[in-house]
């Protein structure tokens, strides 16, 4: 069955249908050779109920907001700011990207939000100082995942909840793990900067330069603090810090600098509309193949298959950890972790592998999966805001992708990276 | 672009997908900003009045949803979906055209029964809103409403693809 | 032989029946409907809601994709609003009241309405127990106590009650709750114990009261063509099964009711048991009120109906 369903894929992608409608027209052959037709009645129910979710409601926001920032001039201020302290290093605004994400991974929980959020900004910006755009993508769908490894993040409270470990001992486990995915990427992005010598500001840091850029900057710079202090302060969920930052984008916009005309506004919303139109499409084709698996219980044979393999602890986390690269090709990660957890993590628990250890493996494992293609959010949502072709972007993406399978394999092989600041806070005795 | 094409057909279908288009963004666009309206309002009463609404995050929701499910044609249209687009570099010509018309009817198949299964969804729908007195079936039909927008915006692309197909043989001919 | 009848059955639970009254009630439905017809049917449990959110498994058993499912007062006011009058802020002074409620005529009058309107056979109200109410400031026992709190409310009815107990409601969808209270956008809540307990909001939350406000309540539906078609023998042996499953999970939600309290007052929250009088004193702020708001909500007779079931039940058990 499960073969069935990887060969129908492969032939309806490659000839060039649109990958949301490669799941979902695989799911509906599934459901046909099922010989059961009540379950076609569940494809427009996940995909209609799919799209009514809470946890998406940020990401056109987020969008939006981005988007309305860099038409109003708010990004270009922004970077020259950040430019000026982080520009003299070999690729500092690919640095900055990255910085940005770990930052802002401290506000959301969503990485998909994330690629569109910075996406919409650093990509132009960077292309314009002479970056190529597939290495800017790249660097921001890379950084992006961190968002939901650092927290807050909604996927771990969704997991915390699912399998019955502390969430705040997740938030804490991730922090470190998150903040190695960043150094990584950024020592790879200097080694790529150097190597391929891209630019840097020639602009010095002197005082005079520094008032300049940060009083051109200054309603830029509100925007962070509006939103990380109201999301801290307690003030607003970050769902709702989202749409705050698209109202104070459009109050810059259409009070402060006054540049923005109706017209372009009305265009600017109507392209972010496109876009999650996009989105929809795949995600709510992936939520549907997702019932498949679970009506199928697939994801139970699958772990069977592991108990009877090996019953060594390394030999079963590479298993479960390949085999999670495998589903993270083709799943969503709310689902993955939905129908994954609850079935992968009894296994590596009674192999004496910490609850709190295999939730942050597994949470960064499908995280890296939003970028790996054929199929990924992030891939997806840095595609959109790029305009670039997948073959493009994933030829951008390889190294990145490599790095961040290197912290995995160190987060799932020493426990102590993870372990060990729940530790200090007493999530763990 | 093609409006003053000889043929009219392929006027006519550009004229109609261009106009339905703009409809269906107009559409999107009264959905978002109504969304980032309703998403603010939900703060500035909770701080400002001291008295939220209960309904705020579910009417964003459900105007994501038309905003998602109309905006899928309008991608359609504007050649935004994501694809592999390896056979149409590699394979010949005449193959490459022969799987673009059947990526096309592939399309046409997937977006068929989502139309059909949508509009059986819309009837037997029988749930209402949670924190409103809106039966659900208006943000059902979302579902059936984009697909149909897709099918028939996939419809007209089609027609305007043969008619030039038609059109290129006929000048071979001559 | 023949092979089994295959009949899906979905719930939103854990897969543990130590954890999750629902799943209890699952596998003693079907070990005793197995029982009765010599294994004809093969009873398969998708749990956790891995066949989709509440709102789903309601369409794929009204399509008969899956053939039960157990849904909760999270969904099932919106495919028939009189079922929240259960909800009824302060209706029941106990569990025992409740359930001669629910047992009783006026509940199964419900299930037949409900049938009725929605397509879908209604076999059961399955309790869940009261709720308890969360917060970081104090424990809560007189109506002052609410004061200045910002409470997270499910929907309107609960709403209605934290404001005329004096605190104020503010509507967080649930997966963002835990972090709301982390930081502090509302500072408490009301949710099952066992709830409290397994979705970690000891974690956030200081104070846990157990004050009998709402009773959390659950529903056994079923297709009805599916129903229908099953043979006469086999519906009855079906009945009785159901029956037994709801009585599993009711006493199962007690016992995970009693394990929440102890285990949450372990992991260091102050819990708080409010006698007779004090709940009295809260039932006279919010009682009437919400149930004036309910009648909005639908037929009134539902609300007064409640009102004479709940007094008859009383007289029954000796309360009055
Ligand atoms: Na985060
Ligand atoms: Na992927």
């Amino acid at each position: 069955m499960p073969v069935f369903i990887l060969i129908s894929f492969f032939i309806l992608a490659l000839i060039g249908l649109p990958v949301g409608i490669v799941v979902g027209l695989t799911t509906v052959l599934g459901f046909l050779y099922l010989g059961n037709d009540m379950f076609l009645s569940m494809l427009s129910q996940r995909m209609f109920s799919a799209m009514d979710s809470f946890t998406f409601l940020a990401l056109p926001f987020f969008l939006l907001a981005g988007e309305i920032m860099n038409k109003v001039g708010l990004t270009t201020r922004l970077v020259d700011f950040s430019n000026l302290f982080f520009g003299r290093l070999k690729g500092g605004l690919a640095q900055v990207n990255i910085v940005t994400s770990i930052i802002f991974g401290g506000i959301s929980g969503a990485a998909v939000a994330d690629t569109a959020a910075l996406g919409s900004i650093f990509i132009p910006a960077m292309t314009k100082q002479g970056y190529d755009k597939p290495f800017s993508t790249a660097v921001t769908v890379a950084s992006s995942i961190i968002a939901p490894i650092i927290p807050p993040s909604i996927i771990m409270v969704l997991y915390g909840a699912i399998m019955e470990v502390s969430i705040a001992g997740l938030f804490a486990a991730g922090i470190v793990p998150g903040l190695m995915i960043g150094v990584a990427l950024m020592i790879l992005t200097r080694y790529m900067a150097v190597k391929r010598n891209y630019p840097t500001n020639p602009e010095k840091m002197t005082v005079k330069n520094i008032t300049r850029r940060t009083k051109g900057a200054i309603w830029a710079l509100l925007m962070p603090i509006v939103i990380l202090g109201g999301i801290l302060g307690g003030l607003v969920t970050p769902t709702e810090a989202a749409a705050v930052a698209v109202g104070l984008a459009l109050f810059v916009g259409l009070v402060v600098y006054r540049n923005i005309s109706f017209k372009e506004l009305y265009n600017v919303f109507l392209r972010s509309a496109v876009t999650i139109g996009v989105i929809t499409l795949l995600l709510s084709c992936a939520s549907v193949l997702a019932w498949f698996l679970a009506i199928e219980q697939i994801p139970e044979l699958v772990a069977k298959g592991f108990m009877a393999l090996s019953d060594n602890r390394y030999v079963i986390l590479l298993l479960i950890n390949l085999f999670l690269i495998l589903v993270g090709m083709f799943m969503d990660i709310g689902p993955s972790l939905l129908i994954l957890g609850p079935i992968l993590a009894p296994l590596a628990i009674n192999l004496g592998v910490h609850p709190l250890h295999f939730g942050i493996m597994m949470c960064v494992n499908l995280n890296i999966a939003l970028m790996t293609p054929p199929m990924g959010g992030c891939l997806f949502m840095g595609m959109v805001v790029s305009d670039l072709k997948l073959g493009t972007l994933v030829k951008a993406l390889w190294p990145f992708i490599l790095v961040e399978f290197a912290v995995l394999a160190l987060v799932v092989y020493v426990p102590a990276i993870t372990m060990t600041v729940p530790r200090w806070l007493g999530f763990v005795h | 672009m093609q409006t003053d094409n000889p043929s009219g057909i392929t006027g006519f279908a550009e004229n109609l997908g261009r106009f339905i288009e703009m409809a269906a963004g107009a559409w999107c666009v009264i959905c978002f900003v109504a969304m980032t309206l309703v998403a603010l309002m939900g703060v500035f009463f909770r701080y400002v009045m001291q008295n939220p609404f209960m309904w705020t995050e579910e009417v964003a929701r459900y105007l994501l949803v038309w905003m998602g499910f109309t905006a899928i044609s309008i991608a359609l249209r504007q050649g935004r979906h994501i694809k592999i687009e390896i056979a149409e570099k590699v394979a010949p010509k005449p193959v490459a055209k022969f799987l673009n018309y059947l990526v096309d009817a592939l399309i046409a198949l997937f977006m068929g029964v989502l139309f059909y299964q949508g509009v059986l969804m819309t009837a037997n729908n029988m749930l209402s809103a949670s924190t409103l007195p809106l039966s659900m079936e208006w943000i059902v039909v979302a579902v059936p409403v984009g697909a149909g927008l897709t099918l028939l915006q996939l419809f007209l692309g089609v027609v305007k693809k043969i008619a030039a197909d038609l059109t290129k043989e006929g000048a071979k001919a001559e | 032989g023949d092979d089994p009848v295959r009949v899906k059955f979905a719930h939103l639970g854990k897969a543990d029946p130590f954890k999750a009254a629902a799943h209890a009630g699952v596998l003693a439905f079907g070990h005793v409907w197995n029982k009765s017809t010599a294994g004809k049917y093969k009873i398969e449990v998708y749990p956790r809601g891995t066949l989709g959110k509440e709102t789903d498994l309601l369409q794929a058993v009204k399509a008969n994709a899956v053939q039960m499912i157990v849904a909760s007062m999270v969904s099932l006011h919106r495919i028939f609003p009189p079922s929240q009058v259960m909800m009824a802020p302060y209706i029941f002074k106990n569990d025992a009241i409740a359930w001669e409620v629910f047992d009783g005529p006026y509940g199964q009058k419900l299930l037949d309405a409900m049938t009725e309107k929605t397509g879908l056979k209604a076999l059961a109200i399955q309790d869940l127990g009261f709720l308890a109410i969360t917060n970081n400031k104090r424990p809560l026992v007189t109506s002052e106590d609410f004061k200045g709190i910002k409470f997270r409310a499910m929907g309107p009815l609960q709403a209605a009650m934290f404001k005329s107990l004096g605190g104020s409601a503010v509507p967080i969808p649930w997966p963002e709750v835990y972090t709301s209270l982390q930081t502090g956008v509302v500072g408490g809540q009301t949710n099952a114990a066992f709830v409290v307990d397994a979705f970690k909001l000891y974690e956030v939350q200081k104070y846990l009261s157990l004050a009998n406000s709402q009773m959390g309540y659950q529903i056994w539906l079923c297709n009805k063509s599916w129903y229908d078609s099953l043979p006469e023998q086999d519906k009855v042996a079906f009945r009785d099964a159901v029956k037994a499953g709801r009585l599993t999970a009711r006493n199962m939600s007690l016992l995970l009711e009693s394990q929440a309290a102890q285990s949450l007052a372990k992991k260091g929250m102050t819990v708080t048991s409010l006698n007779g009088e004090q709940v009295s004193k809260l039932q006279k702020l919010a009682g009437p009120a919400c149930l004036e708001w309910l009648k909005t909500q639908m037929d009134p007779k539902w609300v007064d109906e409640l009102v004479q079931a709940v007094d008859a039940a009383e007289k029954k058990l000796g309360y009055k």
